[in-house]
Order: C-alpha cells, then structure tokens, then sequence
C-alpha cells in the first residue's frame, strides 16, 4: 500500500471501475491525476510500429500507476490498460500534492516507493540489453521472486502467463515457450500443468 | 552536451551537513554492485557511469552522468545492495555525505523531499523509455530510442544540430549493441536522412 485509502478518500479521491481492456490513460496524456489500484490489475505498456506489445510492468492490489510521471512535466511515456476488473482511486493532481506538501513522511514514503521502480527498471534494463530470450526471461524470473521469503528453487509460481512473459521480456511468444522448454530441460525451471516453477 | 542537474544539491548544504568532498583517478570504481548503499553521492567535477558486465564480461551502461548529478541515490530508501557498479570515466571529484546525515538533510529541508521525488521520476521516465527501445530486437530503434531521448533535454528544438556526445562505443553499450552494429546502423540512418555525420561526429 502506498496510500492509506482513508486518507485519499478523505482528500477527494474517487472509486472509479474498469473493466478488462478498458484503458485508464494513454501514452501521449498529460497527466492530472494520482491513481492508486483498489483491486484489481493494470499493465503499463507500449506498442511498437508492428503493434507488438511491450509491458512496462504489472500493478495489482495497493499499488500507484503512472505516479512518476505527476512530478515531472512530460506527458505519460506509457498507457495503462486494465487487465481484470478494476477498482481504482483518483486523486486530482493537485490536491495530492497538497496532501503530500501536508505529511512528510508521506513524501518519504513515495521516494521509497520510486526507488524500489527504479530498481525494478536497473534489473530489467540489464537484462533486456541481452539478446539472448534466456537471460531475458531468468532476469525477469528472478526479479519477481527477490521479493518472495522462500528462495529455493521451484519454490516460486511465476503469476504470469506465457504471453505476458514473453510481452515483459520483448521476445515473441513462440521464443518465450521455446525458450522455457529449453530451461525445463536445463533444470532451471519445473513445469507442473503449464504452470512455471522457478 | 545539456545534462539535467538531478539531484543537484547545493555543495555549500551538503558540506554543512558533514558531507566531504573526495577525488577519484579515472577507471577507479566509487562502488562495486552488491555493495550496502552508505552515502548519498553527488558529482562536483568529472563523469561517472553506472555499468553492470554480463557473464562474458560484455558491458552494459545504465547512464553517464556529470557536473551536479546524483547516482545510486535509490538504494538509500531501499534495503537493496546496488544491483550496478559506478565507474569514473576520468579524473572526478564527488561530495560524498553519510546517509544518516542525507536523511536529516532531507527532514530539515522539506523542499529537497519534493525535488528528490521529481529526480527520481526523471530516472523512472528515462528507463521507461529506453526499455521500450531494448525490448526491440532492431538496431535502428535501439538507437533511435537513445537519441530521442538524450535530443528531449535540449533547449532548442532544431534539425540535426543536436551533438551526440559519446563514443561509438558508449553506444553500444547503452543500448546493449556490439560497436560494429552500431556503426552500420549509424550509417544506414544518416543514408535515410534521419541524422548528420560530420568528421566523425554525430548530429541529430
């Protein structure tokens, strides 16, 4: 949770619902609101010329979308597409910087939350300058379960479809599942019903 | 080349607050990744870069930074060791301040909080949009996804007069290509008129 509910509530923010596709902004919008997710997921992404798909991340339950961009005065570099059902709180631009300007510690809170997107973006970058679909796919792998308690291996469930995976990593779906047989095979991963255990 | 000062704290607050300022040779690293995060660091002469090497030793870079630029200051709101390592690209002279003392620093001065975040976000925005770049398998887009970005923090917006500043090399590696790609589709690029090559320089 980055923002006690309460608290935006009681600073002006609404409930707004989303339903599956539906986008909550695009890439190109000037931004004029905090939004922080309820339940629910959101996925950032682009697409590129050929209308590939690339996911910038994805948001669920407690998490802010797009927030980065709040501080800074460029229109958003991403869209943000509801993936479930969603419920999202909205804060208009202002009044969250009013409560932000009112709490310090609440500013601290949003610094740590930016580092932790920073760093997410230091392990992902790395990995994404690889050609290789493997490295691509461990580096995302492993950045998902760092935050788990249990490390051993195939002891975390990646929550992601295959299609996903491959939309995170910018690898063709077809190079993903090949590329995930390969690791089963190299014993990197386990694959129990189609579900990935890393 | 226009850099954006971020986190460019005023020397004279940092030294107030026990900050030292400490002198690097070229090549010297000021930290290792997988080192724990103890000083908030910010550059006063000179160039950094923030590199990861891959398992054939090949090089990444994050970013070059200098004069009045900050590097690494997110793992000090984390419990994360650096995940890269930052490399003096020549001879540089960096405040250095304890973290204890950076947190103070930021309490007594409510107004830094606010910068920080905006420096923060100007990271997050650059990494949005050179991973979008990376995540494409052509060159040609990794680069352009590079220029756009670094033409973005000039004042005028002109043709093809914007200095690239870095080597070929640099290229490379910030956009994860082997020199010998870059330099062809560098070439390819100026051929579809979309920058200048002029003694060796490139103009965007």
């Amino acid at each position: 949770m980055v923002i006690d509910e309460n608290i935006l509530i009681s600073a002006g923010a609404e409930t707004r619902r989303y339903t599956p596709s539906e986008v909550i902004f695009f890439e190109g919008d000037i931004p004029n609101y905090y939004y922080q997710i309820v339940k629910g997921e959101v996925k950032l992404n682009n697409y590129n010329e050929e209308g590939k798909e690339f996911i910038q991340n994805i948001l669920s339950d407690g998490e802010s979308c797009g927030e980065s961009i709040l501080f800074i005065e460029k229109p958003y570099p991403v869209n943000a597409e509801a993936i479930t059902e969603c419920s999202i709180l909205r804060l208009h631009k202002s009044a969250f910087f009013n409560l932000l300007n009112q709490s310090p510690e609440l500013y601290m809170e949003v610094s740590s939350f930016l580092s932790e997107r920073l760093y997410y973006k230091f392990i992902m970058m790395q990995s994404l300058s690889s050609q290789n679909p493997s490295i691509r796919l461990r580096g995302l792998m492993d950045y998902l379960k760092s935050s788990q308690k249990d490390l051993s291996p195939y002891s975390f469930l990646v929550p992601l479809t295959r299609q996903q995976m491959a939309s995170l990593t910018g690898l063709c779906v077809e190079t993903a599942i090949r590329t995930i047989k390969h690791m089963e095979r190299d014993k990197i991963v386990r694959i129990e019903n189609r579900k990935i255990l890393y | 080349m226009k850099t954006i000062s971020c986190m460019n704290i005023d020397e004279n607050l940092l030294y107030s607050f026990g900050a030292e300022n400490k002198g690097y040779k070229k090549h010297e690293s000021v930290f290792r990744e997988e080192d724990h995060a103890f000083y908030y660091f910010q550059i006063s002469e000179g160039k950094v870069k923030l590199n990861n090497y891959n398992e054939n030793g090949k090089e990444f870079i994050h970013n070059i930074l200098g004069k009045k630029q900050s590097f690494g200051e997110a793992m000090l709101f984390l419990n994360q060791d650096y995940p890269i390592n930052a490399i003096c690209l020549e001879d540089s002279r960096i405040i250095r301040l304890p973290k204890n003392n950076f947190f103070e620093m930021i309490t007594q001065h409510p107004d830094l909080s606010l910068e920080m975040n905006a420096c923060l976000s100007q990271e997050i925005f650059y990494k949005l949009k050179m991973m979008q770049s990376l995540a494409s398998q052509n060159p040609m887009q990794r680069l352009k996804g590079l220029l756009d970005y670094l033409k973005s923090y000039h004042d005028e917006d002109c043709h093809q007069c914007f200095h690239i500043a870095f080597t070929r090399q640099q290229i490379a590696n910030l956009t994860g290509l082997r020199v010998e790609t870059v330099i062809r589709a560098l070439k390819k690029m100026e051929k579809e008129g979309m920058l200048t090559l002029k003694d060796r320089k490139i103009l965007y």
